[in-house]
């Protein structure tokens, strides 16, 4: 009985000695007796010294087998894992859909409210200058978004299909693809700029005459709130462990899918409802502003040149590259200090004890 | 053949303290030696030899001090006392005269 135990089955064995002293009520004295009993026992049946019965043979085979109730239920979490193994462009393609859905929902609604329900109250709510009605407008577009990729996520896990697994790539292309074109045609509600000098509703008075320290506090608010989309894009792509060209891949098709869908209104104009407060009704306005328009505001002059194209390309790659690009470093700085950083294919699996 | 458990069971305390005489000895030792000696008689639990290693030792029939075993490791010996021998030998001689009860009704039977 010379073997030493490792610290494992020590610690086990301390383990079991205090589960029956709290059981019967026993003293030190007594538990630490007992834990000599154990040791001795346990490196008996090392040494061979202490033999196996046949129903000490049950107990190692029953104990081996795992627990007969938990095992089904494992396995059907074992196979959930795998078949939640969604390819990348997959995972990138569904929540790109489920981000291009949620914007277009939310365009309609602030575009029915505009409408029907009344045009101060959506002149409030929507100047571009209620800068906490737009923040709260997107915080509630992304929690609508987590709370739809929960509902996958948790799906995947009972081991059940969806619909970016089953669907075909051209499919998923053509969906993808009208979600855009949708996007583009639903029509913006802007404002006519009268509109920040001219008298107005109340809350909007309130935003505008706020102190300078609040209401700038505001404006930064926005580009942290804006980060968070593509780090929500990175973690839905980042699922089985830590891969880099699923957080590369997540930000880069963030960045493409915000570029894919400026360009059109960008090149062409996109519909707008301009709510004018003086009129106090709506009008189509034609396209606000277009690539030409923008290269002669900033002095390239109105046709498109080697110059002006890079500079356009430049200002848009920065435009699509800057937000992706702070939240990579932010998801993999909080990977270094957390769980997020993990071994490539590790897969763990707790349903029973490890085999001796 | 297995013995009785009821007829193990009432020498339980003459068992351990007649090991016990030979050499102080720890609950594990202790329990190999008897279910050796037993040669298949009977088998202690292992659970069942420490509470009357306790009750002897609350009895003062014998007293317990933690040492180092020849493994290295601390276990707790136990010795037989002056009065554990004394219990011992009155024990021994009633199981003595039980014994011989029982043969004599057993012959008077046979016979």
């Amino acid at each position: 009985m010379d073997k030493q135990l490792s610290s494992d089955t020590i610690a086990a064995l301390r383990d079991l000695a205090r589960e029956v002293g709290d059981a019967r009520g026993l003293g030190e004295d007594a538990r630490e007796e007992l834990y000599g009993h154990l040791e001795d026992k346990t490196l008996g049946y090392l040494s061979g010294e202490d033999g196996i019965t046949e129903a000490d043979a049950v107990l190692l085979t029953r104990e081996h087998f795992g627990d007969p109730g938990a095992f089904p239920e494992a396995v059907v979490q074992v196979q959930a894992q795998f078949r939640s193994l969604v390819s990348l462009p997959r995972r990138l393609a569904a929540v790109a859909v489920l981000t291009l859905t949620v914007g277009i929902a939310f365009s309609a609604v602030r575009l029915l409210l505009a409408f029907f329900v009344d045009t101060e109250t959506a002149v409030d709510l929507f100047a571009p200058v209620n800068l906490p009605a737009l923040w709260v407008v997107v915080v509630l577009k992304m929690a609508a978004i987590v709370v739809v990729l929960r509902g996958w996520l948790a799906r995947e896990r009972r081991g059940l299909r969806l619909w970016y697994q089953d669907r075909t790539p051209a499919a998923i292309a053509l969906i993808l693809l009208a979600l855009v074109s949708l996007q583009w045609l639903v029509p913006d509600v802007r404002f006519d700029q009268k509109l920040l000098t001219a008298e107005h509703g109340t809350l909007l008075r309130t935003i505008i005459d706020m102190p300078r320290s609040i209401y700038w506090s505001f404006i930064a608010l926005g580009p942290a709130l804006a980060m968070l989309m593509p780090l929500m894009w990175i973690a839905w792509t980042d699922r089985r462990a830590f891969m880099a060209k699923a957080v590369l891949g997540a930000a880069v098709a963030w960045g493409a899918l915000n570029a894919a869908s400026d360009f059109p209104e960008i090149a062409v104009g996109a519909p707008s409802y301009v709510i004018s407060v003086d009129s106090r009704g709506f009008e189509i306005q034609s396209p606000p502003m277009g690539v030409s328009d923008m290269l002669e505001a900033w002095g390239y002059g109105s046709d498109i040149t080697l110059q002006s194209a890079l500079v356009l390309t430049g200002y848009f790659a920065a435009l699509a590259g800057i937000l992706p690009g702070i939240a990579v470093a932010v998801y993999l700085i909080a990977g270094l200090g957390g769980r997020l950083v993990r071994r490539y294919g590790e897969l763990e699996v707790r349903w029973r004890p490890a085999a001796r | 053949m297995k013995l009785d458990k009821e007829l193990v069971g009432a020498s339980t305390s003459l068992l351990v303290l007649s090991t016990l005489a030979r050499e102080a000895t720890y609950g594990y030792r202790l329990i190999k030696a008897i279910n050796k000696e037993a040669d298949g008689l009977f088998e202690w639990q292992e659970g069942t030899v420490y509470p009357i290693l306790h009750k002897l030792e609350k009895e003062g029939l014998v007293r317990a001090q933690w040492q180092t075993a020849d493994t290295g490791r601390r276990r707790k010996y136990y010795y037989i006392t002056a009065g554990g021998r004394e219990a011992l030998g009155q024990g021994v001689e009633q199981w003595q005269r039980w014994h011989g009860m029982v043969m004599k009704l057993g012959e008077a039977r046979n016979g």
